[in-house]
């Protein structure tokens, strides 16, 4: 995935750019930076859900991209399974994943009678599902309890591995971007440019109470604390 | 006894009790224009087996679902175009408002100089009469339709069809219950009066009939088989309707 960010203004205000962005095939990249810098718009953009911006983008052929938004907006009507069916046909798939996600006795629940972590991961098997090339995650586990956020990070880890999607993942949350990615960017700035691209050269499965992790961590955050004066 | 059977047995003793009332004023005060209950009930049972009844009930009936659906179809329209783009919202609103407060009666006597005494004059009236109470309620219904979940029909590249009947649509549910509520009893009321005015059939013609030569039984036996009807039609479809779009409300 290719994109060259010309301009993204809002309001007349400039927000983004310019700044180029690759991601390589099967690469998890976290993105952070401070609140309101544009984090989520840049997904927008890459999604397509924004066409309001100036620039390229080259998502290769055949785009298939999933989205994991940070609220699960998950249609209320339909069950758990009828909302994975929402977007692929294959049901024996959509059971699968939701076995995967620990949900597979929920299968037959509506949203308001599944509790907000349940509903997250519904949502995170519906952006898993179909196989998606390009796996944009806006801070997915951000407001759920260590458990829950721990075991659903498992899920996606073990989701990347198996269908190698390129993953961008929106976090604010130094340690969680440390322990998924390949690769952290900073955004930051007005308007915002990627002020820092750290590679996490740690070997998986990633213990953060290393030597090496620890450094990793402070560099991090002291390089968002950096910018965000 | 559970909640419900408690609910039905509450409603069919006070119904009972209203009948009672009525036959005993009936029997103390023997009023000259309020026939007993027994009355009404022979009178309905002569109406029903001449074919009368039926006939009549089932015109009116024909045309209350035809301007039902008419009304629902043109308001759904309307009140779509005008909660989604704000510019015809803009231009019709003051209109809406005018037709909004317009007399029915209005309507209808306009609608029968205009279009001729018949069948299309009365569905015009009423379609006229309901559409725009209708537009209002799918306006409200189409502004709260959660963007968001369209940018998940966007994301995941649905078909045109699947985002309109799978993520569109039930969201104005709830309205379209509401409409259907709120919209079948005026219906009929209206319909009634449309057709007192101008045709020459249905239950409002023969409730004009019946006026003229003072024929109380008559008239109760026909507007109390009428409400049965409605209600029965509440009962039957509505709530049914109700608790399949709903259901994934319940807790």
């Amino acid at each position: 995935m290719k994109l060259s960010l010309q301009r993204k203004a809002f309001a007349g205000k400039p927000l983004l750019g310019p700044f180029d962005l690759t991601l390589r095939a099967g690469e998890f990249v976290a993105l952070t930076g401070p609140s309101g810098v544009g984090k989520t718009t840049l997904l927008r953009i890459l999604a397509g859900l924004d066409q309001d911006w100036t620039g390229s983008i080259d998502l290769g052929p055949d785009p298939n991209i999933g989205f994991m938004f940070q609220e699960p907006r998950l249609m209320p009507w339909l069950t758990a399974l009828e909302n994975l069916r929402l977007v692929c046909e294959d049901t024996d798939a959509a059971r699968h994943m939701l076995v995967d996600v620990g949900l597979g006795d929920a299968a037959n629940k509506y949203p308001n009678q599944l509790s907000g972590g349940m509903q997250r991961r519904v949502a995170l098997a519906r952006s898993m599902l179909g196989q998606p090339k390009l796996l944009l995650m806006d801070e997915p586990f951000a407001s759920l309890d260590r458990s829950t956020a721990q075991q659903c990070r498992q899920i996606l880890l073990n989701c990347w591995q198996q269908h190698k999607t390129t993953i961008l993942f929106v976090t604010h949350d130094m340690e969680e971007a440390l322990q998924l990615a390949d690769r952290a960017l900073v955004l930051t700035g007005e308007p915002a440019k990627i002020a820092d691209d750290t590679a996490i050269d740690i070997d998986r499965p990633r213990a953060m109470d290393t030597e090496p992790a620890q450094q990793l961590l402070s560099r991090l955050v002291q390089c968002s604390a950096n910018f965000s004066h | 006894m559970t909640l419900a059977t408690r609910a039905l047995a509450i409603r069919s003793a006070s119904l009972l009790l209203l009948l009672l009332l009525w036959q005993g004023v009936v029997i103390i005060w023997q009023p000259d224009l309020l026939p007993g209950p027994r009355q009404v009930a022979a009178r309905f049972w002569s109406e029903w087996h001449s074919g009368v009844l039926p006939e009549n009930l089932a015109t009116t009936l024909l045309r209350v679902t035809m301007s039902f659906g008419l009304a629902v179809i043109a308001g759904l329209t309307l009140g779509t175009l005008m909660g989604r783009f704000h510019r015809v919202d803009e231009w019709f609103d003051a209109p809406l408002t005018l037709s909004l407060n317009m007399p029915a009666l209005v309507v209808i006597i306009l609608s029968f100089l205009w279009v001729g005494l018949n069948e299309a004059a009365v569905v015009v009236a009423v379609v006229l009469n309901k559409t725009p109470t209708m537009a209002v309620i799918f306006r409200e219904g189409v502004r709260a339709i959660d963007k968001g979940l369209l940018e998940v029909a966007t994301v995941h590249r649905l078909s045109p069809w699947r985002r309109f009947w799978s993520v569109w649509l039930p969201q104005l549910y709830p309205y379209f219950l509401a409409a259907t509520r709120s919209g079948l009893a005026l219906v009929w009321k209206i319909v009634l009066v449309v057709e007192l005015l101008g045709a020459s059939s249905g239950m409002g013609f023969k409730l004009g009939e019946f006026f003229q030569f003072f024929e109380i039984d008559a008239i109760l036996a026909y507007a109390l088989s009428f409400v049965v009807v409605i209600v029965v039609l509440e009962a039957m479809l509505i709530r049914p309707w109700e608790a399949r779009v709903m259901r994934w409300r319940a807790p």
